[in-house]
Formats: structure tokens, sequence, C-alpha cells
């Protein structure tokens, strides 16, 4: 006794079910990979922009970048001096008020116009601050060290308690140009770096 | 007139047309699509698909003292590295019953991230045995801690290094007198791949592998003490 042969419409319908299937994972898989996922979305930080003196206020605190300056060599608020071997020590100068709570600077990096991100590298130069309680504002120096040629065009992002993931950050363009990039990496004179301390406070 | 073939051929004739009815009635598309699968998977296990990307320690490319050594994205030129008893410059002092073995290098990252210190830390790993402080456990040769990395300048700790930008340093490992401190060490340089992780929040550098290993001569070699 022969199997029961399926008819040959039937074959035909299977098999365009199948190819559908097979179309529809891999539309499904190219519509994940393009579209960005609820996670990403969540975790990525609101921008606020602003300019050099110009307060910026985040969720909880209010900064501004007070200033900004650079040299190949700075000396860090225990007195020693710190070398950069080829690149140049880019020290901004943010002023943080906290608004409700507690507030520190941390995880403060500088973008160049590239999009290559500095932060900290060295643990005897500061590059955080705080905490700072609310109404009382910290003046904190934040030392970033860099190639000369990223600085031109690079602006400061600064988060609050350093987190940039989901919560507001500030993005201030800090205004450098070539020359004054070189000028800072042929600068002979060590730049002196204070420790951060509440604005009151003679620095 | 018709020739019949002669018995000895009749028989693989029927046979050969029974497994032709079987295979026709087997080509069902379920079978078919199953049958593309167990290609695919054998097909991949013949290419080594499914072995690990890891390279054991013997099949890594090498790396020569003085060129540039890539281990995505970290790259690292090492030099001819000595061993002392104590160096005032780096701040490392005589310590009984140990030594230090250090290997100038210069190192960069390709990211246009920066990449930290400990990440930094854990992509070098040497053959040294008996590493004490800065490498293991006295005795322990399984543990894969990195060396402790010193600015060449001033003998800071490394905490970071930023895109683009060369750092000189000094890898330190410090060895118990117990063990040889041998005339030449294995350092494997590792690298990493930035990438998010259901573990985690954010990015981050995972999936250490070793990418290439360097042999550096040591100056001032000599027999481990015997206890």
């Amino acid at each position: 006794m022969s199997a029961p042969q399926t008819p040959p419409r039937s074959r035909a319908l299977s098999a365009v079910a199948a190819g559908l299937a097979l179309a529809a994972l891999g539309l499904g898989s190219w519509v994940n990979s393009a579209v960005p996922s609820v996670r990403d979305s969540v975790a990525d930080p609101f921008v606020r922009t602003g300019a050099i003196g110009q307060s910026v206020a985040l969720r909880t605190a209010r900064v501004e970048v007070l200033g900004v300056d650079g040299a190949s060599v700075v000396v860090t608020p225990s007195g020693a001096a710190s070398h950069s071997d080829s690149g140049v020590w880019v020290v901004v100068t943010v002023r943080i008020e906290g608004d409700r709570e507690p507030v520190s600077l941390s995880g403060v990096s500088i973008e160049s116009a590239d999009g290559r991100v500095y932060a900290q590298s060295r643990s005897d130069v500061p590059a955080a601050c705080g905490e700072a309680q609310p109404h009382v504002p910290w003046v904190c120096p934040i030392a970033v060290e860099m190639p000369v040629e990223a600085i031109p065009g690079a602006h400061v992002v600064i988060p609050v308690n350093g987190s940039v993931r989901g919560d507001a950050v500030a993005e201030v363009d800090l205004g450098i140009d070539a020359a004054t990039a070189q000028s800072w990496r042929e600068r002979s004179m060590p730049l002196e770096v204070p420790a951060s301390a509440p604005e009151e406070a003679p620095l | 007139m018709v020739s019949t073939p002669p018995p000895s051929e009749q028989k693989p004739a029927a046979v050969r047309s029974a497994f032709a009815g079987w295979a026709a009635a087997q080509a069902t598309p379920r079978n078919l699509l199953l049958l593309g699968a167990l290609l695919v998977i054998a097909v991949t296990w013949a290419l080594g698909g499914f072995r690990s990307s890891a390279l054991a320690a013997a099949d890594l490319p090498r790396g020569a003292v003085g060129t540039e050594a890539s281990a995505s994205p970290l790259v690292a030129t090492l030099e001819q590295g000595r061993i002392v008893d104590s160096d005032d410059e780096l701040g490392l002092p005589d310590v009984d019953g140990s030594h230090y073995v250090l290997v100038p290098a210069m190192l960069t990252t390709t990211d246009p991230r920066p990449m930290a210190g400990l990440t930094l830390t854990r992509a070098f790993s040497s053959d040294l045995a008996g590493r004490t402080r800065f490498g293991a456990p006295a005795g322990d040769t399984d543990y894969e801690a990195g060396p402790e990395i010193l600015q060449a300048e001033d003998a800071v700790p490394v905490s970071g290094l930023q895109p683009d930008l060369p750092q000189s340093a000094v890898l330190v490992w410090e060895q118990s007198d117990q063990a040889a401190a041998p005339a030449e060490v294995a350092v494997t340089v590792h690298g990493y791949t930035w990438r998010s992780s259901i573990l985690s929040d954010g990015a981050a550098y995972w999936d250490r592998t070793p990418r290439v290993q360097i042999l550096v001569p040591l100056v001032g070699a000599r027999t481990g003490a015997t206890s």
C-alpha cells in the first residue's frame, strides 16, 4: 500500500508559506537592527547645549563653564607637575549648583569635532568634583589630556552625578581654534590646576 | 528485435529503480529543509565555525620588540625589559623576597573612546612564574591579572588611555625571588570588543581575547633562590 500523495497545489502553497515565513523573519531581523531599541532610546541622554559663561539647567542642578585654558604641563593641587608626552592638558573650569539634592561632577568628558571622546586618564589630575549641597555652588577645574589636533571645535559634556544614560547632560562648545591649541602645547609655563572648592572659598 | 539484459544486470537496475522511488517519496519540503539545515551545520563545523575564536598561546601571531603590535583597539610597542630589585625613578621599593620585571611600552588606543585603566591592565598577561603583588598571589600560576602600568615620565599609575594619544609607560610585574627570572618573557596582548551586553547597562569593552604574543628579552636574568 503506497503513502497518500500530497496534491501539487498543496505542495505549492506550502512552499509559498515557507518562503513568506523566511521573508518575514528576514524583514523582522532587518527592522530590529535598523530601529533603535526601547532600551537604547531610554538610555539616550537629554542634551542641553550652552556656551561659555552661560548657565545650563539640568534635571537636578545648574552648570556653567566659567572658562577654559590649556598647557602641556599642569601642576596638580598636590603640587606635583604632570606632563603630557605628546598632547595638551585642557582645563575646563565648571561651576555647579544643586537644586534639591547634593550633586557632584564626575564622568565629565571632552568630545572632539570628529566624535572622539576624552576623559580622565590620570588619577593625580582632577577630573571630578563635589559633593555640592543644594544652593552651595562649587567651582571645579576638570583637566583632560588630548592630542593637539583634537582640540579645535571640541565641546565639553557635563553630566550630573556621572550619569549620561537617560538623564540631562550639558554640552558646551569650548570655542578653541587650532592656533590656541598649538599655543597651549608650546606654553613654557606649567598651568596650575587648583583644587575644587565651594564658590565662596578662595581657590 | 529487443534484447533483454543479462540476469546479472537486471538486479542492480531493479535496486536503482527502487531507491529512486524511495528518494522521490522522501523529497518532501520538510525533509529537504531538514537536510539543508544539516548541511549548513556540517559545513560550518568543517570550516571550524564552532571552534573557539580564542587562539592558544602557541598559535598566536608573534610580535617583535620595537615594532607595533595590534590588539584592537590597543596598539602596543614593547621594548627590551630588565629585572631589578628596586627602581627609585618608578618608586618601586626594594622588597625582601621579590624583584621586579620592567618592560617599557608605548601604548595607544585607536578607538574613538577612552580605555579605562583596569581594562588596559587586563590587556597584558605574561608567562612569568611566581608573580606576587602586581600579578598574582605567589604560587598561583593560573591567575591572569595584568601588570601595574606606570607612566614612564613620572611613575604615576596610568588610569586610562585617550584616543590617538600615545602614552609612554612601563609594565611592571613583581616576581618572587623563589622563581627563576628568565632571560625573556612572553607577553600576550589582548584585544577587546566594544559592545553592549544584556547583563549591564550601556556598552563596554567585552570579549577579552589574546591577539598577539611578544617575546621580550630581559636584562638581568637570575636563577631562582632555593628555599
